[in-house]
């Protein structure tokens, strides 16, 4: 019995591996989708797409996932919120826009004009940005922009106005 | 306030323009398509996407006019103001980043990305050679470089077990329309990838060849290049860029991509490329020079003036001649909208950056590719959006050399 679970266990240690260098720096645990995947999921369900446009050895992104990306009720309701994209920002990976333009990842970067990496881009299902936040986030600011844009307040008010209302 | 700083840069730059070497025309548009469902694009790889023979310049690009992403070459003769129809050059169900290099008797060897394998073919203003293959499957990033116009270095990257891995090829004109590869095919470096090799640009020098490739064996992209002289082994990987490591305890280096090569001078070698080592600004244009063919890089320098401080710089292009000019290309939105900036080595250093009236102004302007002809008149074209995200079409301009003296011949640091 043990002798038969050994070749699954081996299999599921590189399809690990795998899945590690198939992307280049996400978080582990989240089901992150490819950007026009994320498009098309987006429209079928309904939902905002939350974007994580991330460099592969980024220190920040690295900080952003150890600190903050690992928090399960995180996970949790950004699971349940968006449809998840990562972008890798020095990819050539090649993407479909929604018009039907194929283009790199590096280039989606550069029409997103993301001076920084990670940038988080919370999108409305059409792809049209809603909030864009460069830098480090603790857990309590990705609740705070969450409840922002899942509360439509982006429509009436600034950020900044949002985060300054008393609560 | 951001409207006089651009009026005080514009006229500053305006009489900066004038001191300096070319003398800018107007723009021509290249391969006029008037469908908004069109979209042109510019990514060959090391954005060598145009190329200049004695008598004829070559624009190649990719487009989905026939429904589909394509490679088309369009010509124009010296002396022209228009360019021929657009010819296509690829089959199959999509083709990207053709890349083009000049040869010999105003001929040039165009190659593409095809179904997942590298492609080839003869291209001329009268006519295609025959369509090659001349990769395995799993096939991408083309680049092509010569020296003497009959003998061609290609190098792209192949799939190798997990990861891609760049490998390299030389081709030369047989009879007729003939396409002969010389040995086998090599991969650059004889270690198995470990991490994904991608980007992969070529020089060629009298002495040999040098390509730079991306890397991520470190966990993060470096530039790596290799040397070998004629026909023969590649060197051990060296860096390129000096890595930038903010954090002890998080990320593993600053970000670099996209490198350019050209050979200039007497078997000298220039890279620029895409380099994150700045806190908050996006990429910078870097560039470094090799004196010695490539088997040995100086230290980097920033391309861009302080001007640029503030604004990410995209789809850096470099091009240089046997006078020892080097010049490098690139785009940023100082000015608001996103215009092509040059910037030149002056044998000091870097000059002031000018953008050519041409291709900065009203719209967005992006993804340059250039090339110096034998004259010292410097080639340009880029992709022209009317607005952001709008679909890209490709335009170009001719800036003639005033008969400035090329720059003293700049030496690894």
């Amino acid at each position: 019995m043990r002798g038969r679970l050994w070749p699954c266990i081996v299999l599921a240690a590189w399809a690990t591996v795998v899945a590690a260098v198939s992307y280049a720096d996400p978080p582990p645990g989240y089901a992150f989708l490819h950007y026009d995947e994320a498009l098309k999921a987006a429209r079928q369900q309904n939902k905002k797409i939350f974007v994580y446009y991330g460099r592969y050895g980024c220190g920040f992104c690295e900080k952003t996932n150890k600190e903050s990306f690992s928090d399960p009720a995180l996970k949790k309701l950004y699971t349940r919120h968006y449809v998840i994209s990562y972008v890798d920002a020095e990819s050539g990976r090649r993407l479909v826009l929604p018009n039907g333009e194929r283009i790199t990842e590096m280039e989606l970067g550069a029409r997103l004009k993301a001076k920084v990496t990670p940038v988080f881009i919370y999108m409305d299902s059409d792809g049209k940005s809603l909030l864009k936040v460069p830098g480090f986030q603790t857990v309590q600011d990705f609740i705070k922009y969450d409840q922002y844009i899942n509360g439509e307040h982006y429509k009436k008010k600034s950020l900044e106005q949002f985060l300054s209302q008393p609560r | 306030m951001k409207r006089e700083y651009s009026l005080a840069l514009i006229l500053f730059f305006s009489t900066q323009t004038h001191a300096e070497g070319w003398d800018f025309g107007e723009k021509i548009a290249v391969a006029p398509v008037n469908e908004s469902s069109v979209f042109q694009h510019l990514d060959a790889t090391g954005r060598k996407s145009i190329a200049m023979s004695e008598k004829v310049l070559a624009v190649a690009w990719e487009d989905n006019r026939d429904g589909s992403p394509q490679a088309y070459v369009s010509f124009k003769p010296a002396g022209s103001n228009v360019f021929t129809s657009a010819k296509r050059i690829s089959s199959g169900q999509s083709a990207f980043a053709p890349t083009i290099v000049a040869l010999q008797e105003d001929r040039f060897l165009a190659a593409w990305e095809q179904d997942s394998a590298i492609w080839a073919r003869w291209v001329t203003p009268s006519g295609l050679g025959p369509s090659v293959k001349i990769s395995g499957s799993n096939a991408t990033q083309v680049a092509l470089a010569t020296q003497d116009g009959q003998h061609i270095i290609a190098a792209w990257c192949q799939r190798a077990g997990k990861f891609n891995r760049i490998v390299t090829q030389e081709l030369k004109a047989g009879a007729g329309e003939e396409l002969i590869r010389i040995g086998k095919l090599k991969p650059v470096d004889v270690k198995p990838p470990t991490d994904d090799q991608s980007y992969p640009m070529v020089a060629v020098t009298k002495i040999g060849t040098v390509i730079a490739w991306e890397d991520r064996r470190h966990q993060h992209t470096m530039l790596l290049y290799s040397r070998a002289a004629t026909r023969g082994n590649f060197s051990e990987p060296q860096v390129l860029n000096e890595v930038v490591k903010k954090s002890d305890r998080y990320g593993r280096g600053n970000g670099v991509m996209r490198v350019a090569l050209t050979a200039y001078g007497e078997d000298k070698v220039a890279a620029t490329w895409m380099d994150k080592r700045g806190n908050q600004t996006g990429y910078d244009v870097y560039a470094a020079f090799s004196s010695d063919g490539g088997w040995r890089f100086g230290i980097n320098e920033l391309v861009q003036d302080s001007f640029a401080d503030q604004y990410a710089q995209w789809h850096p292009a470099i091009s240089g001649d046997a006078a020892g000019r080097v010049i490098v290309a690139w785009d940023d939105d100082r000015d608001d909208v996103s215009s092509i900036w040059l910037a030149w080595n002056t044998g000091e250093g870097w000059s002031t950056n000018i953008s050519p009236p041409a291709a900065s102004g009203e719209g967005v302007k992006t993804s340059p590719s250039i090339t110096l002809d034998a004259q010292g008149n410097l080639h340009l074209i880029w992709l022209e959006q009317g607005e952001e995200n709008g679909p890209g079409r490709i335009m170009y301009a001719m800036g003639r050399n005033r008969g400035e003296p090329s720059p003293p011949t700049q030496q690894s640091k």
